[in-house]
């Protein structure tokens, strides 16, 4: 049984190194491409179509709902002062959950990559501390040494670990549905492959992804707050 | 194509996770794809919308002023004209009131002139009927006795003289001024 990411082709060489056309680079870049497609294909629908009351149901109506929901979602946990991020996030959620869904058209999911999860978590990591800094300055450091000089190391590996843990949650999360449905494939007799892993695809899939989304998200956000208003 | 492709069966067999040189490279991939795909949904779809969302909600509640406004002024408006409409009220009362006042007063004062010259005709009239009366009674007097003297003289003529004769006559005359005859 091989899940492993398949290497198809060399892109190009660094050094001594070649970097590979993956499965993932191809799910992702088809991915990237057809929501980037989408994006401006719905926002020119949008404009051209624009009404000041859309009809319940219309195009306009539901991508409204979508951009304020996740406008109020982001309001509510990352607060006033960093709605800004709304748009980041709200990319975020949409790449991961489509990517942890694309399993359900034979790609193999990004997400189940950890180069795609840290990225993503590295992203999370930068924009916590930068925005720390930039905004709490001086308490940003005293937090570090909080409530004495002991307690550096503790706190140096409880942000170094945050990454790690956001990154290796979703990984192993959607490679954890990738290889239980890879195997349950294998076991089926063929005819049996068209209806059985259906429940499987509902919740390794559509359940557990969307949800893995949404915890990356969230905790996402919870750290950047965290640490851009200091934690009292 | 510059890019070198290789066959598939060349390729070194795939991996689930491996931490080295090829990791990173991965990693700076990804990291750039899930930043550009990141920025570009938010920048072409929910920053355009989010800002026609804001934009509607401004419009609205700018709205909603207006007619709070617009209603506030019809009803400061309307007290407005109430009170004048009140004011017009109680004006066109005081101003009747003037009028038939004045109208009164006026057609009581020619009534009252009118009487008044009436009453200087009767008595101007009255007046004139008494002192023609007194004139006619006096004629009379003086015409019956000069018809009395005229007769009396035709029976006493010779034997009176002047004087006599005109004490007869005032005498007559006295007497005749109680008789009540003529009255």
């Amino acid at each position: 049984m091989d899940f492993s990411n398949k290497k198809l082709a060399i892109l190009f060489r660094v050094g001594d190194a070649n970097v590979y056309l993956t499965n993932t680079l191809v799910s992702t870049w088809t991915i990237g491409l057809v929501l980037i497609a989408l994006a401006f294909v719905l926002r020119l629908m949008y404009m051209k179509r624009y009404q000041d009351a859309p009809a319940s149901g219309s195009l306009q109506n539901v991508l409204e709902l979508a951009v304020e929901t996740m406008s109020n979602f982001v309001t509510s946990t990352l607060g006033h002062n960093l709605t800004g991020l709304g748009g980041y996030f709200f990319g975020v959620f949409v790449f991961i959950i489509i990517s942890n869904f694309s399993a359900l058209v034979g790609l193999r999911p990004p997400t189940a990559d950890l180069s795609t999860t840290l990225a993503l978590a590295l992203n999370t990591f930068f924009l916590t501390h930068f925005l720390g800094i930039t905004r709490q300055q001086g308490e940003y450091f005293k937090e570090y040494v909080n409530p004495v000089f002991i307690f550096l190391p503790i706190h140096l590996i409880g942000e170094i670990s945050k990454p790690i843990s956001l990154s290796f949650r979703l990984f192993g999360n959607i490679l954890g549905g990738v290889i239980i449905l890879g195997l349950l494939y294998k076991a089926l007799p063929i005819l049996l492959r068209f209806a059985v892993p259906d429940v499987l695809h509902l919740y390794f899939d559509l359940f557990a992804g969307s949800l893995q989304a949404y915890i990356f998200t969230i905790l996402s956000m919870t750290y950047i707050r965290s640490k851009a208003e200091g934690s009292e | 194509m510059g890019i070198p492709f290789a066959l598939l069966e060349a390729m070194p067999p795939g991996s689930i996770l491996h931490f080295d040189k090829e990791f990173l490279l991965e990693l700076g991939i990804q990291w750039i794809n899930t930043i550009v795909i990141a920025v570009v949904l938010s920048k072409v779809l929910y920053k355009p919308v989010k800002n026609m969302l804001d934009k509607r909600a401004q419009k609205v509640a700018a709205q909603l002023d207006g007619a709070k406004k617009a209603s506030n002024e019809a009803d400061t408006l309307k007290e407005e004209y109430e009170s004048k409409l009140v004011g017009i009220d109680t004006q066109k009362a005081e101003i009747l009131a003037n009028a038939k006042a004045l109208a009164k007063a006026s057609a009581d004062k020619t009534l009252a002139d009118a009487r008044e010259a009436a009453e200087k005709l009767r008595n101007r009239a009255s007046a004139d009927i008494r002192s023609a009366e007194e004139n006619a009674k006096a004629e009379m007097k003086r015409e019956m006795i000069d018809i009395s003297f005229l007769l009396a003289g035709k029976f006493v003529a010779a034997s009176l003289d002047d004087k006599t004769r005109s004490d007869l006559v005032d005498s007559a005359l006295d007497e005749l001024g109680g008789v009540k005859w003529l009255a």
